[in-house]
């Protein structure tokens, strides 16, 4: 087999490997999409979230010191 | 669909009253945030008596005005409520020039809040660290759109001229003018005149009865935008979710508009910037797909401020409207120039992707950052501009 037949060849692979990939690439969108429309659906559960500003405060002091006697110890 | 196919027409009748009450009671608090826009802008005229300009000597320093913008509204977590009060004083003599750093100021201040609803993440690793990247990509955004725009500000006034040329074709031309149509004068200036008269018949001075007036506008004004923004979020969540299924995989304009229709509709950019919070946190969106509807919360938050203007009635209503109308410029040229430039838009999703990484291995770096951002920094640029100015 010669060299032009041979890049030929794996030319035409290429292009096979590149026509699946778009094929998953589509696939994973279409995955992705629906995924995205079941978290929007659940975004009441997160409205309350907001509303417990200075809960997040002291979670993330209380975490901090932990943090901090952890790497002390 | 499905839960009103289930309800019984009893149900139904309920639901529709209840919906009639709340937006009613929307209407209301919409009646009472432009009374009390009214209430500053007056009470700021009665107490400075012509003196206005120099009232606000203190804050003619660009960066002492930003620094005002950035404190006030991390310390009451609203732009909505910063921006509407900075209408009114501008409507009772606050010169536009020192409003306008106001204004950035509050786009930065506003920022604080979606970053501490990404604390809420803090024990979840991962998700932490992709909650605060999304929280904090709007930080920077708003931190770079200041620091391109201000000092083009100080030096041509390019904002002010604009908003200026705006407000003068609606309020100021013959043919397109809206000032004959001002159907709210009549109905925003009675209370404010019965309060002052009010003040007057108790024996109050013009610099007390205007003091009162200005601070009793600053509280109504703060109590209403609550109000608006937590009965508006169980209203419009329904809406502000078709809204964000519609955007799904429709690339970065729909994500704009997306996050500007859904801050139109809750009145409140934070909301919308932390509602992205918990969708990027689990991962289900990227950072780079959630950017986009932080940058339209930007653009939809200028609704307050442009409802607030539309108050202001006699000679300081065309610069009301123009500290409104900037307010509006600056953040749509913000989203125009640093996100339609590849290499600006990417400038705060690599910040936030760096500051994330380093918060994901110690926390200390997210204290570190809000000390910084909102306290050190303003502090030293102060200090910095009272040298240079």
């Amino acid at each position: 087999m010669d060299i032009s037949q041979k890049k030929e060849n794996l030319q035409t692979q290429i292009g096979e490997l590149e026509a699946q990939l778009s094929v998953l690439k589509n696939k994973l969108n279409e995955v992705e999409k629906v995924e995205q429309h079941q978290a929007i659906d659940e975004l009441d559960v997160h409205l309350s979230d907001f509303d417990s500003l200075l809960n997040n405060i002291i979670l993330f002091t209380k975490t901090c010191r932990d943090e901090i006697a952890q790497k002390k110890s | 669909m499905t839960e009103n196919v289930l309800e019984t027409p009893k149900e139904q009748e309920l639901n529709s009253a209840a919906n009639w009450r709340q937006w009613l009671t929307i209407a209301l608090l919409v009646y009472l945030l432009l009374i009390a826009v009214g209430m500053i802008g007056s009470g700021f005229k009665e107490a400075a008596g012509g003196q206005a300009k120099e009232l606000f000597e203190f804050a003619s320093n660009p960066i002492t005005a930003l620094v005002i913008g950035i404190i006030a509204t991390a310390l009451i977590q609203s732009s909505s409520t910063v921006t509407s009060i900075i209408v009114g004083l501008v409507a009772g003599g606050m010169p536009v020039e020192v409003a306008i750093p106001m204004v950035m100021g509050a786009n930065i201040g506003t920022t604080i809040t979606n970053t501490i609803v990404s604390m809420g993440f803090v024990k979840k690793g991962e998700d932490f660290k992709r909650a605060f990247q999304a929280a904090t990509v709007h930080d920077f955004f708003n931190v770079l759109s200041v620091v391109i725009f201000l000092p083009l500000e100080i030096m041509f006034g390019i904002l002010e001229k604009i908003g200026a040329f705006f407000a003068n074709m609606m309020l100021g031309g013959q043919s397109l003018s809206v000032k004959e149509f001002n159907f709210l004068k009549p109905i925003v200036k009675p209370p404010v005149k019965f309060l002052q008269n009010t003040f007057d018949s108790w024996g109050f001075s013009d610099v007390l009865s205007g003091s009162v007036l200005i601070l009793l506008g600053i509280t109504l004004i703060f109590v209403v935008i609550t109000a608006i923004g937590k009965i508006l979020k169980l209203v419009m969540v329904g809406r502000a979710k078709r809204i964000l299924h519609s955007a799904v995989g429709r690339g970065p304009v729909s994500g704009i508009a997306s996050g500007t229709g859904i801050t139109v509709l809750v009145q409140s950019s934070s909301t919308t910037t932390s509602l992205i919070v918990p969708l990027a946190g689990s991962g289900v969106f990227s950072l780079r797909q959630v950017y986009p509807f932080t940058l339209g919360a930007n653009i939809g938050t200028t609704i307050t401020a442009l409802l607030a203007a539309t108050a202001v009635s006699g000679d300081n209503a065309i610069f009301a409207l123009q500290i409104a109308l900037v307010h509006f410029f600056y953040n749509l040229i913000g989203v125009i120039v640093i996100y339609g430039v590849p290499f600006l838009r990417e400038i705060p999703l690599n910040l936030a992707v760096t500051l994330a990484s380093l918060a994901e291995r110690n926390k200390l770096y997210v204290a570190a950052y809000m000390l910084l951002l909102f306290i050190i920094i303003p502090l030293i640029l102060i200090g910095f501009s009272e040298w240079v100015f």
